[in-house]
């Protein structure tokens, strides 16, 4: 059970305003991994992890999910490993803001076409310490409790993966430190690869692999 | 799929309710014009069959003008009297009886049709027997509505006045003869100073089947016009089609506009979703829920205008008639709502609802999904 980038490379854009975001990348996301990815900003990070959860697809090279290449998977194939197997933590820890927290975790279930899904939703949300605030909007809660949302959302579907970027970023010490043991728990108790994008060196120092970028290009 | 976009409709309630109106304006203008038709069709059709009339015998020019007149009641236009033997002298005619119609005061309350004629009416009305003609006979309305019993006497006045005693009370028949009152030929052309004159000549035939024959029989009576009653109702049943049809097109110009409405919301809805768009296609919906999920959502929003839009309607033809009184060529008629305009109105606003949504649903769907997180 792995992801695995072979020489993949990304370019945004094309002509003159042509960027070359990732250079031949050649990596493995195995079971269990629990990996910190750190670099510059600009270097590539979050084009990285998008590749990897099959958002976003590479200029040239091979992405495969549990050994099946997805270069010539349609929307269908590439949407049903997104909703089975991975789980999104982004950057900038968006929440649908017509939705409460609740609702907000039920979505990746509406979309796998699960029945209980309030009750589902209600525990994840219970797990990462927020059972009482069920029906805040994200405009009613702290951005420590928007992310914990954001995390129980990325794993209402149970992800094998589960692929985030900065989800400590403009926390306070405590807060941050929540949120790591919540992915440290996810990572030994239930076996869930996780990557973890960062700036902060003491939380790239927790994870068991580390990986440098550098202009596009794994060092 | 329903929470989701409840979510949405419900965190945006104003800019909801007010697309909603758009449609439901049209709905409800299309509703009406439908009962309101539909309750005047019926009505021509009750008052073609109570006439009783197969044929008019009426004086000559201006035919449309003065079958109007007398569904109005008020003729227009006079004939001589002698004209009635030779009528009842033509091949085919059973019954031909005679009529005065005009307008005229009762007992110095109301205006009202005043109807002279004869005996035969009863058979034509079919009334029930009646001994001796000589005195009044009141539409149910006239009676029932204001309290006057056989027996009584009442006083009409137009050149001259005359009093009758009322000798029967008609039942209900819905149509405008419920406010009519009945006299004798005579009393009418004395009360009318109208002696020797009749508006009209209302005829029956043995054999229905050759109504041809006999209006060409009938329009050789020098100065008078032969019209085949079902021709006539024909006819303002014809030109009535046409506005009809002139109405529900500006209805549809309505309907139009609500469509552009909802399109306008919907394709805000996508622009202004774009991220949750995104955020959706990366916790695993594939272009079609999307599709889907917009495309639902405006066909709801079309529905639910169509409900609203029929109860506008509704409420509106309710209070309608006391600002403007129901009534084509002296027709009365109450609004007529079937299932079937129901039915209409809810398939008008489902394609609706489903042309507006297309194009907003499809380029949702295109969205790439890292755009669309990107709010690109
Ligand atoms: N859609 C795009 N079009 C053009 N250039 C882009 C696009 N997205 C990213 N880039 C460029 O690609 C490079 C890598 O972007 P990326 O978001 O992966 O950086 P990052 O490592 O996540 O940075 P940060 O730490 O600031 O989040 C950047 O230089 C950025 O300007
Ligand atoms: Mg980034």
């Amino acid at each position: 059970m792995t992801i695995e980038l072979r020489d993949v490379s990304k370019q945004y854009g094309g002509g003159s305003v042509a960027f070359l975001a990732l250079r031949d990348v050649n990596l493995v996301l195995n079971e269990g991994d629990f990996i910190s990815v750190v670099g510059p900003s600009g270097s590539g990070k979050t084009t990285l992890l998008n590749i990897m959860g099959c958002l976003d697809v590479p200029t040239t090279g091979t992405v495969l999910v549990d050994g099946q290449p997805t270069e010539k998977l349609g929307d269908f194939e590439l949407s049903k490993i997104r909703k089975e197997k991975i789980g999104f933590v982004f950057q900038d820890y968006y929440l649908n803001d017509s939705m409460n927290a609740l609702q907000n975790v039920m979505l990746p279930l509406e979309f796998r076409g699960r029945s209980n899904k309030k009750e589902v939703a209600a525990k994840l949300l219970e797990s990462v310490g927020l059972g009482d605030k069920l029906h805040n909007f994200p405009t009613e809660l702290s951005g420590g409790e928007r992310q914990r949302v954001v995390i129980a959302r990325a794993m209402a579907n149970k992800p094998k993966y589960l692929l985030t970027d900065e989800p400590t970023g403009n926390l306070d010490s405590v807060s941050s430190k929540k949120i790591l043991d919540l992915l440290r728990e996810l990572n030994s108790e239930r076996d869930v690869s996780v990557v973890i994008i960062t700036h902060d060196k003491d939380v790239a120092s927790i994870t068991k692999k580390q990986i440098k970028i550098v202009d596009g290009m794994v060092v | 799929m329903w929470w989701i976009i409840y979510a949405y409709l419900k965190r945006r309630k104003i800019r909801v309710f007010l697309t909603m109106l758009g449609v439901a304006v049209g709905v409800a203008t299309l509703f009406t014009i439908l009962s309101m038709s539909g309750g005047i069709d019926l009505s021509i059709n009750q008052q073609m069959q109570d006439v009783g009339a197969q044929i008019f015998v009426i004086p000559f020019g201006h035919r449309h003008h003065k079958i109007m007149g007398l569904l109005d009641g008020e003729a227009v236009g006079t004939m001589p009297s002698s004209v009635h033997p030779q009528v009842k002298g033509v091949d085919n005619v059973k019954l031909a009886v005679p009529i005065f119609l005009k307008k005229a005061e009762m007992n110095q309350l109301t205006v009202l049709p005043v109807m002279g004629t004869t005996k035969e009416m009863a058979e034509l009305k079919q009334w029930g027997y009646i001994e001796d003609f000589d005195g009044a006979v009141l539409g149910s309305f006239e009676s029932i509505g204001r309290g006057i019993l056989e027996g009584d006497v009442i006083l009409l006045e137009s050149q001259h006045s005359i009093e009758l005693k009322v000798i029967k009370t008609l039942e209900e028949t819905g149509t405008h003869e419920d406010h009519y009152v009945f006299i004798p030929l005579t009393s009418a052309q004395e009360l009318f100073g109208e002696e020797g004159n009749i508006s009209a000549i209302f005829v029956t035939m043995e054999d229905p089947e050759k109504a041809a024959e006999t209006v060409t029989a009938l329009n050789q009576i020098e100065n008078v016009d032969a019209v085949y009653a079902h021709d006539a109702f024909q006819e303002i049943l014809d030109t009535f089609s046409t506005t009809k049809a002139n109405m529900i097109l500006i209805t549809g110009i309505a309907i139009v506009a609500g469509a552009f409405t909802t399109i306008n919301t919907m394709t805000m809805a996508v622009y202004e979703r774009k991220k949750d768009i995104g955020l959706s296609r990366a916790v695993g919906a594939t272009q079609m829920d999307i599709f889907t999920l917009f495309m639902v959502e405006s066909i709801l929003l079309s529905i639910v205008a169509c409900i609203i839009g029929i109860l506008i309607g509704y409420a509106f033809l309710n209070i309608y008639p006391f600002i403007v009184p129901l009534s084509i060529g002296g027709i009365q008629s109450s609004p007529y709502y079937s299932l079937h305009n129901v039915l209409l109105c809810f398939i008008i606003a489902y394609g609706v609802g489903t042309i507006s949504g297309i194009y907003p649903a499809i380029s949702a769907a295109r969205l790439a999904p890292i755009d669309a997180l990107r709010g690109l």
